[in-house]
């Protein structure tokens, strides 16, 4: 695109997002074909296509602040104040190792050791988001002070990690001396040290992005028992946070945690169902979408798609994935963001993403027909670079087109 | 299932081999080491399934294609290893040594491979037990070796070996002993009931049963 086509694009973006009253459906024509990567622009486009800006401009700053605010709430409620009581009888730590045996399942102790299993999902995950930039093991510029500050009496998360996996060690070791069970064969060395693995290394007073991460997923699983937290919800607030955390526009990016929250409740509001086990059957559970991108294959393709069938290519071989995170495991980052700029523009969410796993399928025909299994699967489950966005995105457009 | 075809002295067999076990243990990690020889201390979580393939030369007449399947380990992809381990002939159930709930875990993952999937003739695939990440168990390795034996015996795997996807530390081994399994399978079967499918993959050499020593 010329220079000058994009600063026209650009004023558009710009006009669009100023106006009185937002009109989300101009927004949305313009997102559809990718939003333009000045002055924050996307950061903005994204908060409004996932409702967490009211379309009165009017409201912004006032709706903003709540949001801001309640969310400031929540790290109180679910992080400072129980850090603040563990901070204050911390001491007394071997009384706390044993405390998982206690048979009262509402105790208080059994639902913090519970939260630090969650924790140490969650850990696990953030450490490892998109490993191939540095962005997320950066430091922020914005930590919680609350947590980093060197006065802070606060068990921290990082803390909380952790010691839960010293006290794992620990603890196995006790149980070894009072159980014959056989599952307690394998015995665990003693160390005064959680493994590596759990470190941060960070100076005093700052946070990785990573750890930013962490604590909105803490919250999140918190709030939302029913779902708590599974694996690839990392890839789901990954782009998200990446966006909002490098906004140009200082303003914003000091509150992207507050506004990933809710972005990220937002999305995962309708992308649920594809989280949970006991959904997976129903209609609108994983299996459910993975079968419409066959369907839609086995109309737009049936070549393709008698192939995959013939060679029991699966969809939860690769479709399971491409859904679940719509395609954030796919692509690298850059590419993965300019894929949602279109799927956020879906009024109909997600049914863009059926055609455009399709269209995906569809343009590797060549070498899937020719292809056996093995290279079939290894070709699905890593996308060649070569084949653009703007590529897929034309061809899921023309399949949209031709189902209507 | 197991595909053997026979070009010349050239025998080609294709196995399938599942790689399961809890969370964060190393799985992927572990295929990245073997097929690969590399090592990162950070790999993305794995969603669903990744497929690995491993061309091994096995001696001067045998040649193995392995398929690897890294198969997520939180209990939220629970639905889907029925169709993860269809038709495999093997499996590493891999536990962190530094960390006891994965390896309370194994039992669990056990079981369900053996409801799930069986040899043709009944009998449960061959698995090998990995305790990874012994590169961080300081004062060496403190299991007690007649216990894990006898554990290994009890559940039914039939080796256990201490691993490092990180210090590339009896990876190979491993693998070797599992192939050697998997061999001793796949060659009993040739003898006894020669594998349908795979006669009918190969119907122009269809010599396979004359081809094994």
């Amino acid at each position: 695109m010329s220079r000058s086509k994009q600063n026209d694009r650009e004023t558009l973006f710009l006009e669009a997002i100023a106006a009185p009253e937002i009109n989300l459906k101009q927004i949305r024509k313009l997102c559809s074909r990718g939003v333009v990567e000045t002055c924050g622009i996307r950061a903005v486009c994204w908060r409004l296509l996932l409702y967490c800006l009211p379309t009165k401009r009017s409201l912004w700053q006032q709706e903003l602040t709540r949001q801001r605010s309640e969310y400031n709430q929540f790290v109180q409620e679910i992080i400072v104040e129980p850090g603040l009581k563990r901070f204050n009888t911390g001491n007394a730590e071997s009384s706390f190792e044993d405390h998982p045996l206690n048979p009262n399942p509402k105790s208080e102790w059994n639902s913090y050791f519970k939260d630090n299993e969650l924790l140490l999902q969650i850990d696990k995950d953030v450490r490892r988001l998109c490993p191939d930039i540095s962005f997320f093991q950066n430091a922020t510029k914005y930590p919680c002070e609350d947590l980093t500050s060197t006065e802070s009496k606060v068990e921290t998360l990082r803390k909380r990690v952790e010691r839960t996996a010293l006290n794992s060690q620990s603890l196995t070791r006790k149980r070894l001396g009072i159980s014959n069970v056989s599952c307690y064969y394998y015995l665990i060395s003693s160390r005064k040290q959680a493994s590596h693995e759990y470190q941060v290394l960070m100076e005093a007073g700052q946070e990785a992005h990573w750890e930013v991460v962490e604590r909105i997923l803490f919250i999140y699983s918190k709030l939302n028992p029913g779902t708590s937290y599974v694996q690839g919800m990392n890839e789901i607030i990954g782009p998200l946070y990446y966006t909002l955390a490098s906004d140009p526009n200082m303003d914003w990016r000091e509150h992207a945690e507050a506004d990933t929250f809710f972005c990220f409740t937002n999305l995962m509001a309708e992308i649920r169902d594809n989280f949970i086990k006991s959904l997976d059957t129903s209609a609108s559970g994983i299996e459910g979408s993975m079968n419409k991108a066959l369907c839609l294959l086995r109309e737009t393709d049936p070549q393709v798609w008698l192939l995959l069938e013939k060679q029991g290519i699966k969809p939860q071989f690769f479709l399971f994935r491409w859904l679940t995170l719509l395609l954030s495991q796919e692509f690298n980052l850059p590419d993965v963001i300019h894929i949602w700029d279109v799927l956020f523009s879906d009024e109909r969410r997600f049914t863009l993403l059926t055609a455009v796993c399709c269209a995906m399928i569809v343009l590797l025909r060549e070498q899937l027909l020719i292809n056996d299994f093995s290279h079939n699967m290894k070709l699905l489950q890593n996308y060649p670079m070569h084949i653009g966005i703007p590529t897929i995105i034309d061809k899921a457009n023309k399949i949209n087109k031709s189902m209507k | 299932g197991i595909i053997a075809t026979m070009t010349e002295q050239r025998k080609e067999y294709l196995f399938k081999v599942l790689v399961i076990g809890e969370l964060g243990v190393g799985k992927t990690s572990v295929i990245k080491r073997y097929v690969h020889q590399i090592f990162s201390q950070h790999y993305r979580a794995t969603i669903g399934v990744d497929f690995a393939l491993k061309v091994v030369h096995w001696d001067g007449e045998t040649l193995i294609r392995l398929q690897l399947w890294d198969i997520a380990g939180q209990e939220r992809f629970g639905n889907m290893t029925r169709v993860y381990y269809r038709e495999a002939v093997g499996a590493f159930i891999v536990f962190d040594a530094t960390r006891a709930s994965t390896f309370e875990a194994v039992n669990k993952w056990k079981n369900d491979l053996d409801n799930k999937v069986t040899l043709p003739d009944g009998r449960n695939i061959p698995t090998v037990l990995l305790g990874n990440k012994i590169d961080q168990m300081r004062g060496g390795l403190l299991s007690n070796k007649q216990q894990m034996d006898n554990y290994c015996d009890e559940k039914g795997f039939v080796a256990w070996f201490e691993t490092s996807a990180k210090a590339n530390i009896n990876i190979d081994e491993a693998a070797k002993y599992l192939i050697d399994k998997i061999l001793d399978n796949e060659r009993s079967y040739s003898r006894n009931l020669p594998d349908p499918e795979a006669l009918e993959l190969n119907k122009d050499d269809d010599e396979k049963s004359g081809c094994c020593r």
